[in-house]
């Protein structure tokens, strides 16, 4: 037989660090693409072997080979389809090394299919912690052919001899079936399906039995234990994530605010020093008015978003969100939303796009519509620029019982409104749209751990880097669109408006700055942006906001964040006092023509209910449309969200009024 | 002088604009480059 490989899959249980080996393997020689047909990401690299470079395919996770998702079907697909063009030569199983029983079903299945395989025990460190010694004899009397290797990926061990295993070849010669009758059984048949599943578990049982041998006195398994009843309990559990969460939001306020202030003066000097130094001019007018504002829109939330990863990634890395994972699945069930649903909700607390794309492993088409509809209710980051700058100007700096931060303790109930509303919206949803069957959540707990302390900074600087080039390219490109349409009008619409304004003379009592107010905003409401502003304002003024919202709201379509892009760029055309006051300071002077504060803490608790409930974002839309191959989803959730953004801000605005 | 700059500017800010949302509605890849927490998707090929 033909020992030399041209292809090999990966393949192996979600969480056993398949990918980090594909990494390790490949290096920075790989390409992400998608199989034929499907939305799946499809990873594939070349790795070392010997002088040869060997295709490398990173299959989707799946517990077994009978697949439940769409993903699932893919592993399916291509390892029992010989005509398959990533139909592999090889396979190289991936599982954990510290939970063996569970992962070899996977391995059994795809022994018996009669492609050369090799075992690959990742996480080997933890099953030595946890004092458990593979017999490696045993395994190759059982399975002769297939070769073993430990590896631990997080470090990179074991990567070498995978190399060099791949490099001498192994084979099926030798091959002696797990269940000698078995054939493989078709998609519909569940019934043959789980027969064959609990031979191969008896099977693996007896075979675990054999092959490892635990130590006694490891010890760390009862501590593990002991805080996992804690974490995952029915009411603690939820008490200390709500602390955490409670704590984290704190934080935030408490740190973030310092750089935040300084941040907002640079850029106000740097916008007066910009009209000085450089020639008068309009040009001179947009980079003063309209790109460093813009800029300084985006950069001060830095210190929040960085702050907010940080501590996410420390929660992450401990192994303690897993944790928060399992007891959501116990407090979305009773609303409908089970299993599968809960990953992509969770991930929606960070951003709806990876959430509404991680909803492909959910079986039910229903189930996944559902979950869909209601991920972007989940309070992502971009909504944080767009909370913590209504927070600081509305809702005061002071403590509430002793210790709490007022402000850290509006925006913890702002990510709650998010969770209880998704919640609630999939509740109505699931009874107007019926689904048949549930999914189950399969989640494995990962050990308690010190974090890494280079993955959370690597983590913290990616989050950062892409809300600075990606979401500021998108503020810049609309606060330089703002600032033209807010710095010309129709005609001579806004010479014509500033020739009415009454001029300071003997016998009226307005004085200098008076008049140059008036005509700044004579000027900037005869603008094209101030005659759309004014044609939207008696939709909005209900909700008690002013046109400027108004218009923020319209360029916040684009994503939510654009809101305090667009503010900066309005209020600096507009705003006619201290040259370098920050936004804060001219939004907080912003009045009615009658004298009254435009932002109350009625108007502002209005604004953050509209933006916990409006659909403010174009990439989300356009994502809803391409995993549901239809426009009439995201036009269902851009009209249901913005019903209820509207009635629940003009209730918010009628009771603090 | 001035007024050309800021023309070209605005032009350019404006197209880039149009040809993002193109791109996420009708393009053969999007990606999330609206919020602080961006990931690639990669659609089906018809």
């Amino acid at each position: 037989m033909d020992k030399t490989f041209h292809k090999i899959a990966l393949v192996g249980n979600p969480n056993t660090g398949k990918t980090s080996v594909f990494n390790r393997l490949t290096g920075l020689n790989q390409h992400v693409g998608n199989f034929p047909g499907v939305t799946v990401d499809r990873k594939t690299g070349k790795m070392k072997a010997g002088d040869r470079l060997i295709d490398l395919v990173d299959l989707p996770g799946t517990y077994s080979i009978y697949p439940r998702s769409r993903d699932e079907k893919v592993v399916y697909d291509i390892l029992t389809d010989k005509k398959n063009p990533d139909h592999p030569d090889a396979l190289m199983v991936v599982v954990d090394a510290s939970n063996l029983e569970r992962n070899l079903l996977l391995f059994t299945q795809v022994y018996d299919l009669q492609i050369p395989v090799m075992l690959i025990l990742n996480m080997s460190d933890m099953a030595f912690r946890a004092g458990k010694k593979f017999d490696h004899a045993a395994f190759a009397k059982r399975f002769p052919g297939v070769p073993v290797v430990e590896t631990n990926a997080r470090i990179g061990s074991g990567m070498k001899r995978i190399s060099e295993v791949v490099a001498s070849g192994f084979s099926t010669e030798e091959f002696v079936p797990v269940i000698p009758d078995a054939s493989l059984k078709g998609l519909e048949d569940r019934a043959g399906q789980d027969e064959e599943t609990t031979r191969r578990f008896d099977f693996i049982r007896e075979l675990v039995a054999r092959l490892v041998t635990v130590e006694a006195g490891t010890g760390q398994s009862t501590k593990v234990s002991r805080l996992d009843k804690l974490f995952v309990h029915p009411v603690f559990g939820y008490l200390i994530f709500g602390t955490v969460l409670l704590l984290l939001f704190q934080l935030i306020f408490s740190f973030a605010s310092y750089p935040m202030d300084m941040i907002d003066s640079v850029f106000g000097r740097l916008s007066e020093w910009t009209q000085e130094a450089m020639p008068a001019g309009v040009f001179t007018d947009l980079i003063s008015q309209g790109i460093i504002p813009g800029l300084g829109g985006v950069i001060i939330f830095i210190p929040q978003i960085a702050l907010l990863f940080f501590c996410l990634g420390i929660l992450e890395e401990t192994g303690y969100m897993a944790r928060v994972v399992f007891i959501m699945d116990r407090l979305m069930r009773p609303f409908g939303l089970n299993g599968k649903s809960v990953v992509p909700l969770m991930s929606s607390a960070a951003c709806a796009i990876p959430g509404v794309m991680a909803t492909r492993t959910i079986s039910s088409w229903k189930e996944r519509m559902i979950t869909i509809m209601v991920a972007p209710l989940m309070s992502c980051s971009a909504r944080i620029p767009v909370y913590t700058l209504l927070i600081a100007l509305v809702i005061p700096q002071k403590t509430v019982l002793g210790f709490l931060n007022l402000q850290g303790l509006v925006l913890f109930a702002l990510y709650a409104l998010g969770l209880i509303s998704a919640l609630l919206v999939a509740l109505v949803m699931k009874w107007i749209i019926r689904s048949e069957g549930q999914s189950v959540l399969m989640l494995e707990l990962p050990e308690f751990r010190k974090p890494r302390w280079g993955n959370v900074f690597i983590s913290l600087l990616e989050k950062v880097r892409i809300f600075i080039f990606d979401a500021g390219k998108v503020i810049l490109a609309v606060s330089i669109v703002l600032w033209a349409l807010a710095s010309y009008g129709p005609g001579d619409r806004m010479e014509q408006a500033v020739s009415r304004v009454e001029q300071p003379i003997a016998g009226n009592d307005i004085s200098e700055s008076e008049y140059d107010e008036r005509v700044a905003s004579a000027k900037l409401e005869n603008s094209y942006i101030g005659i759309l502003g004014k044609t939207i304002e008696p939709v909005i003024r209900p909700l008690g906001y002013d046109w400027k919202i108004g218009i923020s709201l319209i360029t916040s379509f684009a994503a939510r964040e654009v809101f305090v892009g667009s503010m900066a760029t309005i209020y600096s055309v507009h705003y006619d006092g201290e040259d370098d006051a920050g936004l804060l300071t001219r939004m907080r002077q912003e009045k009615f023509a009658d004298g009254r504060p435009v932002y109350t803490l009625a108007s502002g608790l209005s604004l953050m209910v509209f933006y916990v409930y409006a659909m403010q974002c174009m990439a989300t839309l356009a994502i809803v449309k391409r995993e549901t191959h239809s426009w009439k989803w995201p036009l269902v959730q851009i009209l249901y969200m913005g019903v209820m953004a509207y009635i629940a801000s003009f209730i918010v605005f009628k009771i603090f009024s | 002088m001035q007024l050309t700059l800021v023309i070209i500017t605005v032009v350019s800010a404006l197209s880039w604009l149009g040809l993002k949302f193109y791109k996420a509605f009708f393009g053969k890849e999007t990606k999330c480059e609206g919020c602080a927490f961006s990931k690639t998707a990669v659609p089906a090929k018809k």
